[in-house]
């Protein structure tokens, strides 16, 4: 809106004529009439809020009928709904489709983790709200908000287009890049129990015959593959099914100092994802898997976060406006 | 004149579905590979939804983590406290009375159809996109899913992650009222899945574009990890409510839909066929709630008080989306030491990267709706 | 002077804001029939009844939308685009005599002209793909193209049945020809070609079945992926009116055009045209999509084999007639 309202009052010439005044105020209004009537959501979800918010698309509660219809492309959107826990990963995305979206844009952020995080604030890869990432116009709390709410939160957006305030702008180049990483070393002792599991355990050259010996007599299904962090030693457990006969076998190896073990990748193929995983949750190491990359968290993370050493609440930001920046957009909101 | 031909490698084209797109199905990212509408090559990313729920479970004790679970595969959130429940009663050694067993069962029956609505749902929005056929197949799922999140609200007082099951039972009862409600929601349901059944299997156009697409064999079905629709779609005959029955599953008369080739067609009927074995369920239920006790735990003072023993446990049951499972290793405090969540969406997504290469970019939309992938499930 | 420009100029400007408030209002049909087949609303706060002023509320919103062009976008090619698709689908309607007693252009080929001039729509589609430097964008208009220079034999055939049956390509004689029996009536040949004309014209009017262009859940929104804005309202609008242009013919061909049976005037084109929109509608918001290649297939397989049967049908008919 900014270029019209701007390209409107640069017109000194016409703003001698009788009436000028009243003329763009109305047509002010108009507008303001048109962006509120017209407003069209970005199709975006995130989680759990995401489904709310299409059953508030969906017929019961049908926002078409305040003119809302989704868009899939985010330059013919002029709202987004921010439904869901924004993760670091997801964060630079998300601030590109803001960008990505044609002025007048606006931002609602729904359900507690878009607004602050709620019980997952403190984990390492969650953004404590979308707020910190782009600019928000209403916040629609609940865990997940209602379709009432969800209506409630349009409505008031709609208030506050009426009267023609906009989001403040928030410039992309101003942000620094800040990055704390892994600069806060924990120094409280952690404290590491020792091995409680009392299943099967195999030694870790075996690890292969043992699975083709197994392999052979049906246990076909992979269940999954997890680590635990023990007192001196990385535990992986395995646990396989057996299908037709209705059996499991499960079995633990130690990691041992070189946090290395054979891959799985070439007998199962499921095993591909689940060592990708506990490779970048744990560290460990898989000879033989030929795309051992991290799968959850970002390439560039640093540290393995189920590690019990590594701090929950290891923030790492990507978009991180200074404290400075963000109170300023704050109050001007 | 000579007659030059110029072979030129332009090369595939990449293209990035995702994390934003209609069709992901939340936040998940595809590299495709394309070679004119072709699938070469797939890349896929994940962890855009990633809360390190299981970094948090070592933080908070066994009581407050159900909650906090539900919100993990958000599109049926009791399986998920279902699951966890189970495993720390199996290394606790805490019975459950069958008044609770009941409860729990009809509330997760009830939202599997709710879970299954929405897969199918979301189905046509992947095969007829919002501005047309698909979006009115959505629309109606949604609309009976509304009905069944009536009946959540009146149980428990929330339409979406009920709070229904604690450690050692369950936290509200079932009223009368609220059982002829589910008695009248059963009647009604049932035609219209026959309807929604029509409405697939006998339109020429969703045969088309689902049969002989993304044919999962049965060794990769089982390799992979896949579970539920998936595995039995390709004609696996797993199902935990049958193979190690938990609460009070083995109870009840219900059968396991199988399919045939494991196309992305047969995941859809099978899905629409648990729909109606899942209504029996709750109609055997629903003719009589045995009486008992809510909770067989005393009531604690604290979270804190509550201490299972050292050890290891697994415990699956049967989600919507295939077998999730619990496991947890107890240092003997009121926290677990490591809990590991088996998630059914991660080993059933896993299957694309094979299935993808050699389809068209159509077909890639068709085959991941199929698999029906939660992102709070993949990542969690 | 002066009164000859307005003499010229006043009749292309009627036809005009005609055919947009028409398709304002269409496109508000569109959601509210689409409603009701979802068991919804549709638009209903904004404007009292059944939010009437939704449409004017929607195009005053694209208009005042900033205007974005990517930066690797070829910026003239881009603007070109939409502009390009809205005069060819509105130059489509100085050939039909759809609002005043006659057309504006009345020459004796006016169907040929017309086809003409619609097919020229591609041009502008493949422009805007390709200045978007957007990849969906770019798979979107190699489909449309594909799709549209395969469905234009069978649209074209398809027009040609009722032609060679009345023996004129004008319209204002396959009009005065249906004034007893519509063409749609002609047992066999006139359902043939109407079959096949609604199909290709779906396919031709870039809707479910057959928007593989705009395919949302595969290619965003296809072409238009990139447009935001005027630009986008552009499409949005020309989308419409290239469809209501085809729905305007197939009432003229097929339903008799202005003829009815109590009374002859030319509301009843307009008429017969929303009842022929409406029907597009209901297939639409009740089919999935079809693949590229099963619709290339289709095409080729059974299409434009049944019209060019449908075609030497009509010819034989005509020389029994002739010659009889």
């Amino acid at each position: 809106m900014g270029d019209v309202n701007k390209s409107l009052k640069d017109i000194g010439s016409f703003m001698k004529l009788p009436g000028a005044n009243l003329f763009i105020t109305s047509t002010e209004q108009l507008f303001n009439w048109a962006k509120k009537s017209s407003l069209w959501p970005l199709s975006f979800g995130l989680a759990c809020c995401a489904i709310e918010m299409m059953a508030t698309f969906s017929s019961r509660y049908d926002l078409d009928r305040l003119g809302m219809i989704t868009r899939a492309s985010p330059r013919q959107a002029d709202l987004m709904i921010v439904a869901g826990t924004v993760t670091v990963k997801m964060a630079e995305r998300i601030k590109t489709l803001y960008d990505q979206m044609a002025g007048p844009k606006y931002v609602i952020a729904a359900g507690s983790c878009a607004i602050s995080g709620d019980h997952y604030r403190h984990i390492y890869s969650v953004v404590p709200g979308v707020d910190w990432v782009i600019p928000v116009d209403v916040y629609v709390p609940g865990c997940p908000p209602t379709p009432e709410a969800f209506i409630d939160g349009i409505l008031e957006l709609q208030k506050i287009i009426a009267v023609g305030k906009t989001s403040p702008t928030f410039n992309a180049s101003t942000i620094e890049n800040q990055k704390n990483l892994l600069s806060e070393v924990n120094t409280k002792p952690i404290k590491k129990s020792e091995n409680v599991i009392e299943s099967k355990f195999i030694d870790k050259d075996e690890l292969l015959s043992f699975i083709l010996q197994v392999k052979k007599e049906g246990f076909n299904y992979l269940k999954f593959i997890t680590a635990t962090d023990f007192d001196n030693n990385l535990v992986l457990t395995y646990l396989l099914g057996n299908n037709e006969q209705n059996k499991e076998v499960e079995f633990n190896i130690k990691v041992g100092e070189d946090l290395k073990v054979d891959s799985l990748s070439q007998i199962y193929v499921g095993a591909d994802w689940q060592e990708r995983e506990v490779f970048d949750l744990f560290g460990i190491t898989f000879n033989g898997h030929q795309n051992l990359k991290r799968i959850m968290m970002p390439d560039d993370w640093i540290g393995h976060p189920l590690r019990k050493e590594y701090r929950m609440d290891t923030h790492y930001y990507p978009y991180r406006p200074t404290r400075k920046e963000y109170e300023k957009w704050k109050t001007e909101l | 004149m000579e007659n030059r031909v110029i072979e030129r490698d332009f090369g595939d084209l990449a293209v990035n579905m995702g994390p934003q797109h209609p069709s992901t199905h939340g936040v998940f990212r595809l590299k495709l590979y394309l070679q004119g509408e072709r699938i070469n090559k797939v890349e896929s990313f994940l962890g855009y939804l990633h809360r390190g729920v299981e970094k948090l479970s070592e933080k908070l004790d066994y009581d407050q983590l159900p909650p906090v679970l539900e919100r993990d595969d958000y599109l049926s959130p009791t399986s998920n406290s279902l699951g966890f429940c189970n495993a720390v009663e199996k290394i606790c050694d805490i019975k459950v009375s069958r008044k609770a067993s009941y409860i729990r069962v009809l509330v997760a029956e009830l939202q599997r159809i709710s879970s299954h609505l929405v897969a199918l749902g979301t189905y046509g929005l992947d095969l007829g996109g919002a501005l047309g056929g698909g979006a009115s197949l959505f629309l109606y799922c949604f609309r009976e899913r509304e009905k069944i999140l009536d009946i959540m609200e009146d149980l428990t007082g929330t339409r979406f992650h009920t709070n229904m099951n604690q450690i050692g039972g369950v936290r509200y009862d079932v009223t009368t009222e609220s059982i002829n409600k589910i008695k009248k929601l059963s009647k009604d349901l049932r035609p219209v899945l026959q309807d929604f059944a029509n409405m697939v299997s006998k339109d020429e156009i969703f045969m088309k574009r689902t049969k002989d697409i993304g044919i999962i064999s049965k060794a990769l079905a089982e390799e992979s990890g896949g579970s539920g629709p998936i595995a039995r779609g390709s004609g696996i005959n797993f199902d935990v409510r049958k193979n190690k029955p938990y609460e009070c599953y083995s109870e009840f008369n219900f059968d396991i839909p199988l399919g045939v080739k494991g196309d992305a067609y047969d995941r859809t009927i099978v899905r629409m066929e648990e729909n109606i074995q899942s209504l029996n369920i709750v109609d055997q239920i629903t003719d009589g709630i045995p009486p008992g006790d809510l909770n067989s735990r005393k009531p604690l003072k604290s979270s804190k008080l509550t201490k299972p023993p050292k050890g290891s446990s697994y415990f699956s049951i049967e989600s919507p989306r295939g077998e999730l499972g619990f496991f947890i290793v107890s240092d003997g405090t009121s926290i677990p030491y490591r809990m590991k969540i088996r998630a059914p969406s991660f080993s059933n997504l896993s299957i694309v990267d094979k299935l993808l290469p050699g389809t068209f970019i159509a077909d890639s939309v068709v085959i991941l709706g199929s698999l029906d992938p939660v992102f709070g499930d993949v990542d969690r | 002077m002066m009164d000859s420009f307005i003499a010229f100029a006043l009749p292309i400007f009627k036809t005009i804001s005609m055919l947009i408030l028409i398709v304002a209002y269409l496109v508000w049909l569109e959601r509210k029939v689409a409603a009701k087949m979802q068991s919804r609303i549709g638009p209903y706060s904004v404007g009292s009844p059944h939010g009437w002023l939704q449409p004017l509320a929607d195009a005053l919103k694209l208009m005042i939308k900033d205007d974005a062009v990517p930066k690797n976008a070829d910026k003239l090619l881009f603007t070109f685009g939409p502009i390009w698709i809205m005069v060819v689908s509105l130059a489509s309607f100085a050939l039909l005599p759809f609002y005043f007693d006659n057309p504006m252009l009345n020459v004796d080929l006016s169907l040929m002209m017309f086809i003409a001039i619609s097919s020229l729509i591609i041009i502008g589609i493949f422009v805007a793909g390709w200045s978007s430097n957007n990849k969906y964008a770019l798979i979107s208009v190699l489909r449309m193209t594909a799709q549209i220079i395969s469905y234009e034999i069978p649209l074209i055939i398809s027009l040609l049945i009722p032609c060679i049956l009345i023996g004129s390509l004008s319209f204002g004689e396959i009009i005065s020809f249906q004034e007893d029996t519509w063409i749609i009536f002609y047992p066999i040949l006139g359902q043939i070609s109407f079959i096949i004309f609604m199909i290709s014209a779906l396919a031709e009017g870039n809707r479910i079945p057959f928007d593989l262009s705009e395919a949302e859940s595969e290619l965003i929104s296809g072409y238009t992926t990139e447009y935001s804005g005027i630009k986008f309202a552009l499409f949005y609008l020309a989308e419409y009116v290239h469809l209501f242009g085809i729905c305007v013919l197939g009432s003229i061909i097929f339903f008799g055009g202005p003829n009815g049976p109590i009374f002859t005037s030319n509301i009843l084109i307009v008429i017969k045209a929303l009842l022929f929109f409406t029907l597009i509608l209901f297939i639409r918001w009740s089919f999935f999509r079809i693949r590229i290649d099963q619709l290339l297939k289709f095409n080729w397989i059974r299409l434009i084999p049944l019209s060019f049967i449908g075609l030497l049908l009509a010819c034989l008919a005509r020389y029994y007639v002739d010659f009889n």
